[in-house]
């Protein structure tokens, strides 16, 4: 959990075909300029570490950049940016080192590869992914290599184009870079669909391809295989938020704070294009709905996979609805049955085949039901510390 | 089979479009609330109407009990789902003889849908004929405190016999000036611009969804699986309103980055 801040709003120096803030680009009014003392206040409010998060982030001017920075070190002992890469030039580079600033860059590919993250025309669009490229490299060679995320779509993940992205991952692997996420690509319309989303079959082909790859790899590592490995053993309290019950109305794992101090969500629930001022209380609504609801009707009713799951990330829901559960269901499913076959391998028996798991399941809609959202952790420790359950 | 058998435990959530939106009309709407409970006590009280019903929210009730009790005015009221489940809490209450009411076939069907457990009623109310439509739109004013109850006190009958009873019209006419007489002239004038809104109230496994131009609001409702949708066209924006990409938000007629030509370049390059 961190507070992301956004100092420009959505503003972004890139166009990315499918990036999940447009709604909100395309009809949002003007923004006012940021106000430094409003948004210092909102953190010191919120209480925790701040992430610089956009649209992009590096749109800041420097000197501003560097009061953040120099202020949320001294309050916080450490930084983040997640940036898309393009603008970072030595002069940043040196206040990330100064400032202890972790920086998440995203960036789906090398050359063609990375084209759907569009700067207007083709050849702008080449010139930010070298820049992009240029400046992980050049952050490698100064001993800070960035965590990456990519995203998966017909431009860089189709079968023809893993070769091509293996070359690439090989390359970030050997520079350093060790931490790779991996999203599968949240679509906003049914243009953006035809154009660049893969169907179940080519998400779970590239899935399990990097997961292979992984292995050849020396440190680079893709987080979301390790995750669904940790939820079917139950081991919840580090994984990301899209496994743990997002209320789309509060979104727990963000907490936005705008350029004038006004608290936002999460932009990937965000269908409206508006900007809607955090609940004050989670509900878990949701979730309750999921389990009770048959999959035929978007629902989650009988899955083995729920407790893990939770039907995934709201913004990804079916027909854009966060009452309905992931669209991506068929290819999370076949992850969590490629990490139950493991954990059979090894001869451990994972979440979803265990006897326990009707009980979790249970104490997890009693705690929705009261606005708790229990962690299956606490809840494996509460079952220990019951005599009558040690036999399950 | 579209209806469920699980009944979503009693929740609220809003989201307010913005702190400027917030700050002018929540505010507002509690007035507003108190301004209801009290006129509509002092309506009976006072022989303007023989009985009549009021949704209200929490405490509100007890300040209803508390001033029926000393104008002396009958009272009967129900708590709106299960006193065992945390979460917000609605009262239906009739004030007055329920039997001297504007409308016999109101005052039955209300009850009827007291009983039965039904948390709403408004997709049924609203069927006019256009059963197969998963989405309906009207111009119907009637259908406004039904779709505001969770946030605004819903005065009269809470499931009237027809959206078109003359009944719900005298009501509100009685309602507006009672608020006015009241010393309530802007709490009046707030519930007539509220309900000039366009609104839109969807539904779906048993979560519904109100959206109006200065909040959104989502609460437990029936459990049906087939998505339903109703929109009130409304005739006014608030000042407040921001610009959204669907109903009930005015829409920009160019979208900055989906409409424009390097946008569309993009698309292409990638088809």
């Amino acid at each position: 959990m961190g507070v992301e801040l956004r100092p420009m709003g959505v503003k972004c120096n890139i166009a990315c075909q499918y990036c999940y803030q447009h709604p909100q680009r395309d009809v949002e009014d003007k923004r006012k300029p940021y106000d430094m003392e409003l948004m210092k206040e909102a953190i010191l409010k919120e209480g925790q570490k701040f992430t610089l998060f956009g649209g992009e982030a590096l749109m800041v001017p420097l000197e501003d950049l560097e009061e953040l920075w120099s202020w949320g070190l001294k309050e916080f002992g450490i930084n983040s940016v997640q940036t898309n890469g393009s603008l970072i030039t030595e002069a940043h580079i040196d206040l990330f080192i100064k400032y202890k600033v972790q920086v998440g860059v995203s960036m789906d590919g090398p050359d063609a590869l990375n084209d759907v993250r569009w700067a207007g025309s083709l050849k702008r669009t080449r010139e930010h992914t070298q820049k992009s490229q240029w400046a992980i490299e050049r952050m490698c060679e100064r001993g800070i290599p960035p965590a990456m995320i990519i995203t998966l779509h017909k431009g860089n993940a189709t079968a023809d184009k893993l070769p091509e992205m293996d070359r690439w991952l090989m390359g970030l692997d050997k520079i350093g870079v060790n931490s790779v996420r991996l999203h599968l690509m949240e679509v906003e319309n049914e243009t953006l669909r035809q154009a660049y989303h893969l169907s179940p079959g080519e998400n779970l082909h590239a899935l399990t391809h990097f997961h292979h790859l992984e292995k050849e790899m020396n440190d680079l590592r893709f987080d979301i295989f390790g995750e669904i490995k940790r939820l079917q053993n139950a081991e919840d309290h580090q994984v990301s938020c899209v496994w743990k019950a997002c209320d789309p109305y509060t979104t727990a794992a963000v907490r936005g704070v705008e350029g004038e101090g006004q608290r936002s969500n999460c932009g990937r629930t965000n269908k409206e294009g508006i900007e809607f001022v955090k609940a004050p209380l989670p509900s878990y609504s949701r979730y309750i709905a999921l389990y009770h609801t048959p999959q035929e009707a978007g629902g989650c009713k009988g899955c083995r996979f729920f407790s893990m799951c939770k039907g995934h990330c709201p913004g990804t829901s079916l027909e854009g609805d966060w009452r309905f559960r992931t669209e991506h269901c068929e290819v999370w499913k076949k992850m969590f049955e490629l990490a139950e076959e493991e954990a059979v391998a090894e001869g451990k028996t994972p979440l979803s085949l265990h006897p326990a798991r009707p009980y979790l399941e249970q104490r997890l809609l009693e705690g929705w039901s009261r606005g708790q959202n229990y962690a299956l952790q606490s809840l494996i420790k509460e079952m220990a510390s019951k005599p009558q359950m040690a036999t399950v | 089979m579209n209806e469920m058998s699980f009944s979503m435990p009693a929740f609220k959530s809003i989201a307010w479009v913005s702190n400027q939106a917030r700050l002018s009309w929540a505010h507002r709407i509690k007035k507003l609330n108190h301004a209801l409970a009290d006129t509509a006590v002092k309506l009976v009280a006072d022989g303007l109407l023989p009985s009549l019903q009021i949704t209200v929210e929490g405490v509100l009730y007890f300040k209803l009990l508390q001033q029926a009790r000393d104008l002396e005015v009958p009272l009967e009221g129900r708590l709106l789902g299960n006193k065992d489940v945390p979460g917000p809490v609605y009262y239906w209450v009739q004030l007055g003889d329920p039997k001297s009411g504007l409308c016999r076939a109101c005052a039955e069907s209300s009850l009827l849908h007291l009983e039965s457990g039904d948390k709403e009623c408004l997709w049924e109310l609203n069927s006019e004929g256009n059963d197969t439509e998963t989405i309906r739109e009207t111009e119907n004013p009637a259908i406004s405190g039904h779709l505001w109850r969770k946030l605004v006190s819903h005065t009269g009958p809470i499931r009237p016999c027809s959206l078109h009873c003359s009944s719900l019209s005298r009501i509100d006419r009685k309602i507006m000036d009672g608020l006015r007489i009241n010393g309530y002239s802007e709490e009046a004038e707030w519930r007539e611009a509220i309900y000039s809104w366009p609104v839109e109230w969807n539904a779906v496994n048993g979560i519904a969804e109100l959206r109006s131009p200065v909040v959104k609001l989502a609460y437990d409702t029936d459990a049906a699986q087939e998505k339903r949708v109703i929109r009130f066209n409304g005739t006014a924006y608030p000042e407040e309103g921001p610009f959204g990409r669907e109903f009930p938000y005015k829409r920009r007629r160019f979208l900055r980055i989906s409409d424009s030509k390097s946008f569309k370049a993009g698309l292409e390059h990638g088809n």
